[in-house]
Order: C-alpha cells, then sequence, then structure tokens
C-alpha cells in the first residue's frame, strides 16, 4: 500500500514537473517562424523581418502553404516578438526557426543588443543557423531561390547539404555564435550573405565570404578565398580545391582536392615569442587538368613543391593580415590562455609567429595503386 | 428405495407440466404398464425404438428387478438406476429416458441422446496455414475425443464438475499427472468447486473466477484449437472444459502467448522468430503511435523535421476540433467499425468496409472533419492491433490513457503513461504465476519458446514445472 501511494506520489510529482516548454498547442493554430532577419533602425532599434509558416484554411486539392511576412520594430527584439503576437492569427512558435540574420547594418552597430534573447528564451533554437546578410532584407525576402519559397528552408539545406563539400562555406549555429563571444578573443565568423547578379539578369542570394565579429560588431570581412585558409586554420571543412599551374602546360592548371586531411595545432610559448605550428598531413586528388599532364615523378614532385609553396604562401599572407588587423580568427588567444594561464600578455596575437609543416602525397583521381 | 409407479409418475408430471417435448410413452406388457418418460429433442428415436421398447415389450415373467432388467433385457450402452424423483427429472432433462414399471418399484435410466449438434470444424478465429485445420465444437465429448486422440498417456486426467444451480452444466478439468504442478490443479479445483453461480453459459463464467485485479488484459485465455491445447497440457497446464462452448481455457495465461500463434509450430523456426518480432513490434506501435503523434504534434513541434510539420500543419488546417479531440474521436470511430464488423454477417460486411473507408477516411477529410495525417496515424494503429486480436481491447483502452496523458504533458505525460502501464502488466498475476513470465522469473528459465522458438524438440516439455514461480 506504501509502495502503491509513494508510486502514485511520483507519478503526480512526475506529471508537474513538465516545465514551461511543454504547452499544448495545435499545429495549425502556430505560426511557424522559419526565419529571422534583424536589422537595426536610424535609432539603433531592432527592426526583424519574420518569414513564417501558416497553413492556408482551404479543403481539397486547393490547400497549400502559406508563407507570410511580418516587419516588427521596437526597443527590444522581446517587444518585437510580443508586438508579433498581436499581428497574426496564430502564435508565433519559433521551435522550426532555421535562420537568424542580422544585416550588415546591426552587425556593424554590434549584435550584443539584439541577441540576448536567443540564448535566454528556451523557444528559441540554439541550433538555428546564423549569417550577415550584405544588402537590404526586403532584397533577400523577395529573392528567388532555386525550387524553394522559404529562406529559412534553403539555407537549412544550404548549409546542411554543403557544409562539408566546400571550404568557401562555413556554417555557424547560434551556438558557435555565443561560444566565440565569450572566448578569448571575442571573435566569431559568420557566413555572409550577398545578392549577385545570376547569367539570367535575377538577382540570387549567394553565401560569399564571412563576417568576422569581434564582441559581436563587425571588424572585418573575408573573402571567399579567405573563408578557405580560415577553414585550414580551423580545421572545419576536409574537402579542399586548389588550384595551381599545371607543370606540363605553362598557363593552364591543375585542381587538386585535398583528401584524409589532417592538421594538428600546437601554441608554443618560450618568453619572447608565441608560436602557432600547423601541423598539416594529407593526400591530395585529381579533380581536374586543363590540357594534358604526364605525371612524371619529376612533375608530381614539381606539383607538390608548387602546392605547398601556394598552401605556405596562402596561409602566412592571411596571418600575417589579420595578426596586423589585431583580429584573432586562429584562435590563438584561446589556445594561448589556456595552456599558459599563468601568463599575462595583454595581446598574445602581437607575439605570434606562424610555423607551417606541410606534408602532401598526391595521388591519382582513379587507380589508386597503379598511379604510384 | 421402492418406488410407487403411481406417485412416481405424478410427481414427474406436475413437476415437468407445460413441457409440451415431454414425451410419457406407455408400453403394455403381460405382466402389466411400463411408461418411458424423455424429452423429444433429446434423443435418438431409433434407439429407443431398438433397444429399450422392443426388448421391453417382451419381457417375461422371470425378471423381478432392475438389475436384471439392465442385464439381460435394455441394450443401451449406458443405464443406471434411479434412486429420487429429483434425479429421475434431471435425468430427463439431461436428455436420458427413464423408465417405470407398473409391476417393479424400481426407476431405471438409459443414455440415448441424440441432438442436433455442429460438426468438427475449422478453426475460425486461431487460424493456421499449415497443421492441423479441426477446432472445438460445442459438444464436450466431442471436444475431450479430441484431445485424447493427441494424447493417448494414462496420465492425462479428466476431472469432472457440475456447476451451476438452475444449469447444472458440466465442468471438465484436464492435467497431465506428473507434469502439471499439483498445487496448480489444486488451486484450480477449489475455485471452480468454490464457484456459487446459477448458471454458466460459456468458459468465460469459469475463466472470470480467475481473474486477479482490476485490468483489461485477460489473465486466463485459451484456444479453441485441439493441438494448441494438447501442447499446453504438455507443458505442465491445466485445460479447462465446459459442456456447450467451443473454446477451452488454459491456466495459466501469459502476457506473451498473446503473440505465438498456432502455426508458429508448424513454420520455419528463423521466420517464426521474425513474425512474433512483428507481432510484439505492432503492440508497442499501437499502444504508442497514437500518443506519440499527439504528444509531438501538439507540445514539441521541435521534435518533427520541419517539411513534416508544414505537412501535418496544413491537413489539418481546416480541422475545428484541437487534435486531442480527433485522434479520439477516430480512434472511437475504428473501434465502433470494428465492432460492427464482428456483429455483421458477411455478406454485408463489404458493404461496412465501404462506408468505413469513405466516409471514415475520404469523406471525413474533405468535410474537414478530420486530417490526412490523422487519419494515416489512425490507419496504422488499426492494422497493427488487427496483427494481435487477442490483445487489441486491452491496447486500445491503454492506447486512450496514452493519448490524453500525451496531451495534458506532452512526451513526459506518453512516458508517464507507458510506465504505468508496464507497472500494471507486472503486477499481475494468472492462477499465482506472473502474467509476464518469462520476463522477471529469467533466473529459473531458459527462454525456449516466446520472443524466439527453438526447435520443436526441446520446447512444450514441463515448461510451467521448469519455469516455477518468482
Amino acid at each position: 500500500m506504501i509502495a502503491k501511494k509513494n508510486l502514485i506520489v511520483l507519478l503526480i510529482a512526475a506529471m508537474c514537473s513538465t516545465g514551461c516548454s511543454s504547452v499544448y498547442q495545435d499545429i495549425n493554430k502556430a505560426l511557424l517562424v522559419t526565419a529571422m532577419i534583424v536589422d537595426v533602425g536610424e535609432n539603433g532599434e531592432p527592426t526583424i523581418y519574420f518569414e513564417a509558416f501558416r497553413p492556408e484554411r482551404t479543403t481539397g486539392k486547393d490547400r497549400k502553404e502559406d508563407r507570410v511576412i511580418y516587419v516588427v520594430s521596437g526597443k527590444t527584439v522581446a517587444e518585437v516578438i510580443t508586438t508579433l503576437n498581436t499581428m497574426g492569427s496564430n502564435k508565433p512558435n519559433f521551435s522550426h526557426n532555421k535562420i537568424v540574420i542580422f544585416s550588415r547594418k546591426a552587425a556593424e552597430a554590434g549584435l550584443e543588443k539584439y541577441t540576448d534573447l536567443f540564448a535566454r528564451d528556451q523557444e528559441h533554437l540554439l541550433r538555428s543557423n546564423v549569417a550577415v546578410y550584405d544588402g537590404k532584407p526586403d532584397e533577400l525576402l523577395d529573392a528567388k531561390l532555386s525550387g524553394d519559397r522559404f529562406l529559412g528552408l534553403h539555407f537549412f539545406d544550404l548549409f546542411r547539404n554543403y557544409n562539408d563539400k566546400s571550404a568557401k562555406l562555413i556554417e555557424v549555429k547560434v551556438q558557435n555564435l555565443f561560444n566565440g563571444r565569450y572566448e578569448f578573443g571575442g571573435i566569431s565568423v559568420l557566413p555572409m550573405l550577398t545578392m549577385t547578379p545570376s547569367q539570367h539578369g535575377e538577382k540570387v542570394v549567394t553565401v560569399n565570404g564571412a563576417a568576422v565579429l569581434r564582441d559581436f560588431k563587425l571588424v572585418a570581412v573575408l573573402s571567399a578565398d579567405e573563408v578557405k585558409d580560415y577553414s585550414i586554420f580551423q580545421n572545419t571543412t576536409p574537402n579542399t580545391i586548389y588550384t595551381i599551374e599545371n607543370p606540363a602546360s605553362p598557363g593552364s592548371y591543375v585542381s587538386l582536392r585535398s583528401v584524409n586531411r589532417k592538421i594538428k595545432t600546437k601554441v608554443d610559448y618560450d618568453g619572447t615569442s608565441i608560436v602557432l605550428t600547423k601541423q598539416i598531413k594529407g593526400n591530395v586528388s585529381f579533380w581536374e587538368a586543363q590540357d594534358n599532364i604526364s605525371l612524371t615523378p619529376e612533375q608530381r614532385e614539381q606539383l607538390k613543391v608548387a602546392l605547398i609553396a601556394q598552401i605556405e604562401r596562402n596561409l602566412g599572407n592571411f596571418f600575417e593580415k589579420y595578426k596586423a588587423q589585431s583580429v584573432d580568427v586562429f584562435n590563438l588567444e584561446e589556445m594561448f590562455r589556456r595552456k599558459y594561464p599563468q601568463e599575462k600578455l595583454d595581446n598574445p596575437l602581437d607575439k605570434a609567429v606562424l610555423k607551417l609543416d606541410i606534408e602532401v602525397n598526391i595521388e591519382g583521381s582513379g587507380n589508386y595503386t597503379g598511379f604510384n | 428405495m421402492d418406488v410407487n409407479y403411481y406417485v412416481y409418475l405424478g410427481y414427474i408430471k406436475v413437476t415437468l407440466a407445460n413441457q409440451f417435448d415431454v414425451v410419457y410413452r406407455d408400453i403394455d406388457t403381460v405382466r402389466g404398464k411400463i411408461t418411458l418418460i424423455f424429452i423429444e429433442d433429446l434423443i435418438d428415436g431409433t434407439r429407443i425404438s431398438n433397444y429399450i421398447i422392443r426388448p421391453l415389450q417382451g419381457i417375461g415373467d422371470n425378471l423381478n428387478n432392475g438389475e436384471d432388467i439392465r442385464r439381460t433385457i435394455l441394450k443401451s450402452t449406458e443405464t443406471a438406476t434411479i434412486t429420487t424423483p429429483d434425479s429421475g427429472i434431471t435425468n430427463i432433462l439431461a436428455g436420458n429416458v427413464i423408465i417405470l414399471f407398473e409391476f417393479i418399484p424400481e426407476v431405471l435410466s438409459c443414455d440415448v441422446k441424440k441432438f442436433s449438434k455442429r460438426p468438427v470444424q475449422d478453426a475460425k478465429i486461431d487460424v493456421a496455414a499449415q497443421g492441423p485445420q479441426e477446432a472445438f465444437n460445442e459438444v464436450l465429448l466431442d471436444n475431450i475425443c479430441l484431445l485424447r486422440r493427441r494424447i493417448k498417456n494414462p496420465n492425462l486426467k479428466l476431472e469432472r464438475f457440475i456447476i451451476g444451480r438452475s444449469s447444472q452444466t458440466t465442468v471438465v478439468v484436464i492435467y497431465m499427472e506428473g507434469v502439471t504442478p499439483p498445487e496448480l490443479v489444486s488451486y484450480i479445483r477449489k475455485k471452480i468447486s468454490a464457484m456459487d453461480i446459477d448458471f454458466i453459459l460459456d468458459v468465460s463464467y469459469i475463466g472470470e473466477q480467475f481473474k486477479e485485479g482490476y485490468t483489461f488484459f485477460d489473465t486466463l485465455s485459451g484456444s479453441e484449437r485441439p493441438d494448441t491445447v494438447a501442447s499446453r497440457l504438455f507443458e505442465g497446464r491445466v485445460a479447462v472444459l465446459v459442456d456447450g462452448t467451443p473454446f477451452v481455457l488454459t491456466a495459466p495465461t501469459f502476457f506473451m502467448e498473446f503473440f505465438q500463434a498456432a502455426d508458429d509450430y508448424y513454420l520455419n523456426k528463423y521466420v517464426v522468430g521474425f513474425t512474433r518480432m512483428i507481432r510484439v513490434g505492432s503492440l508497442f506501435v499501437s499502444l504508442m503511435l497514437p500518443g506519440l503523434y499527439v504528444a509531438i504534434a501538439t507540445n514539441h513541434l521541435n521534435l518533427l523535421p520541419t517539411t513534416i510539420a508544414f505537412t501535418i500543419a496544413m491537413s489539418r488546417a481546416t480541422v475545428p476540433f484541437p487534435m486531442i479531440a480527433e485522434v479520439l474521436l477516430m480512434l472511437m470511430f475504428f473501434e465502433l467499425t470494428q465492432k460492427a464488423g464482428k456483429r455483421l454477417p458477411a455478406q454485408i460486411g463489404q458493404s461496412l468496409s465501404i462506408v468505413s473507408a469513405l466516409i471514415l477516411g475520404q469523406s471525413a477529410i474533405n468535410a474537414g472533419l478530420t486530417s490526412d495525417s490523422t487519419v494515416v496515424i489512425m490507419g496504422i494503429y488499426a492494422i497493427t492491433s488487427f496483427i494481435n486480436p487477442q490483445v487489441s481491447s486491452a491496447s486500445s483502452m491503454w492506447s486512450v490513457f496514452v493519448i490524453i496523458l500525451s496531451a495534458i504533458s506532452g512526451m513526459h505525460g506518453f512516458f508517464v503513461g507507458l510506465i504505468v502501464m508496464a507497472a500494471h502488466l507486472t503486477s499481475l498475476k494468472s492462477c499465482g504465476y506472473p502474467y509476464i513470465f518469462p520476463i522477471g522469473t529469467a533466473t529459473t528459465f531458459s527462454s525456449t519458446d516466446f520472443f524466439l522458438r527453438s526447435d520443436l524438440g526441446s520446447i512444450s516439455s514441463m515448461l510451467i514445472k521448469k519455469g516455477g514461480k518468482s
């Protein structure tokens, strides 16, 4: 009898401990927000563009998904969302929000004021993508997306499907944004969206480069090629494409794709300088060769030397450029502070030198054993 | 006891007054009058003419007591001397003929029963593609015969009980001596003997006596197939037969039996293992799917892939009810259809299918009363609950419980519902044995025929004795 009573008490307690997130809401009564574009007004107040899904109340075959856009301003993001509640017939639900896009204007003004709710409110997902958009939000919302009606779903698929296939594209979630913000250096690198004219004259939205935020404020913009170098520094994308001159045919190029690349990063401090060592080992495979190529041992050695030289040059330039700007996109300060917590250097990046140790083996794209 | 012909006859006539089918057949002999009393519908007219009336007409002077008449005159297989008027009445109602002599102070009874009965036919519920096809019928002796044909063993014991103050129904308890635990036999014997009931018409009257606690699950079930009952007797269980019922109870009953089918023992064991897994999986699907659907689509929208969330939202756009009401409504429609299907003659079953498919399906969607997604979920629920018909009623009740908790507290409520059900199942017992045996009693039990079926040679042998009680 006591066991039964205990069980009943336990079940009632369990039923009462469900938390705020578990509240009955019929799915068709929810306004499913799929994307948010955060812009700032003249006085710094947030203006948020909401892209949302609301089902149409029609029966039969005429039923279709209804994309609705709301533009709301307010003193705070919370106030904006409260206002949104009064605009739609359905209650907003952010559990399907795929991307939070900050306008470049907002990034330049600093995101500190506009991001707190995304981390604090339990309904907002930490797994939503984050990006910075260089342009007017209206244009982005009107952009033609290949086969998609929803901006949020388009970018969700884009980042999910191509993230590990292209080194020029990085994927950042809300959680990564906050991680970067609270690490030493306070650097977050977000993908940059731009509108570019297509061959048909229409403007299409593309991921082009990356925005570098320090303490949530835009401090630099990486070009698409620099994102490739950034990916090697962060070791995020295994597939990097290298294009170098064809040794057998001057004026034409060879494209090589990295395979099984392994990068080891080490930070050492000898009292005068901080050595950032990047040990890059791996194979590269032939992807394309313009004109003929005759892979004699000499030419393979030539290719290898040229490839290593190119990687060293690119990474070296990238390192020096952002070291000069004191923008720690290498995550150096975080690594340094963790390894040498007792050192009180003000700006470790100033004392940093890059040391590269690159080993590359060139392999064929087809007959692997016959190639060697 | 000496019997006065006229007093006895008068008593019977008064007692059986207003019963048109009671026949009083007088035979005049050289020694005096003989009266046969019987019920016309229950006896074999040819046998009564040839084996009773004709020999009695030639009765001579040398026979002066009932014992002599039984031994030398009557040609019926079973005869007896009746002592009291009440036992005479019982014999008449049971289909025997009683014989009153004007010149001998004794009453005799003869068995010449013959009544319309259903022949041994194919199993209707527990159908098997391979193996024996015959099933029990309503005649007790036929059913015993079907079992005896399968178990030619002197240890097969049959104990008879007469239960029901008014119905006087024969109940037979069958078990294998030496295989069945004696405490199980005495438990069942005690329960049946203690039954104080006016009448019993079916084996379910007996089954209810063995029910322990409040539950939707059947803690005592059986089979209509002699081969299944025979195999359970070999396992050490007890079978209970009731006259007039084509269904035999076997005790104890374990929950896992509901996932075993008759042809599991006539098919490839690996195929059987796979099908049993499907049956168990089906129970979980029928129990959990509607609740899971309600929990996710009302409390945890973030767990749905976005495209599916859009599809469900679109399909529900015109539904005026909350999802909990919609799902319960569809569940009720399904139960109604199922119950109607069971009651309807086969000829109009097709009409019901059309009505169910068109009205409850497509038309309800077009009318905006339900959504495509809910119909799909309930369709899967229906199919999976059909796979385990013996637990479908109990599982549908628990489904409703899980649905309601899921709507109130989302996944939390869903899991609470399942835990409560698991706790309930583990608390049940069947004739003192744990209902979910062998789960929880694994220390003494080697599982040879539950989730998977082992070689036929290694199963069905003293299961109960080996398994033991927890």
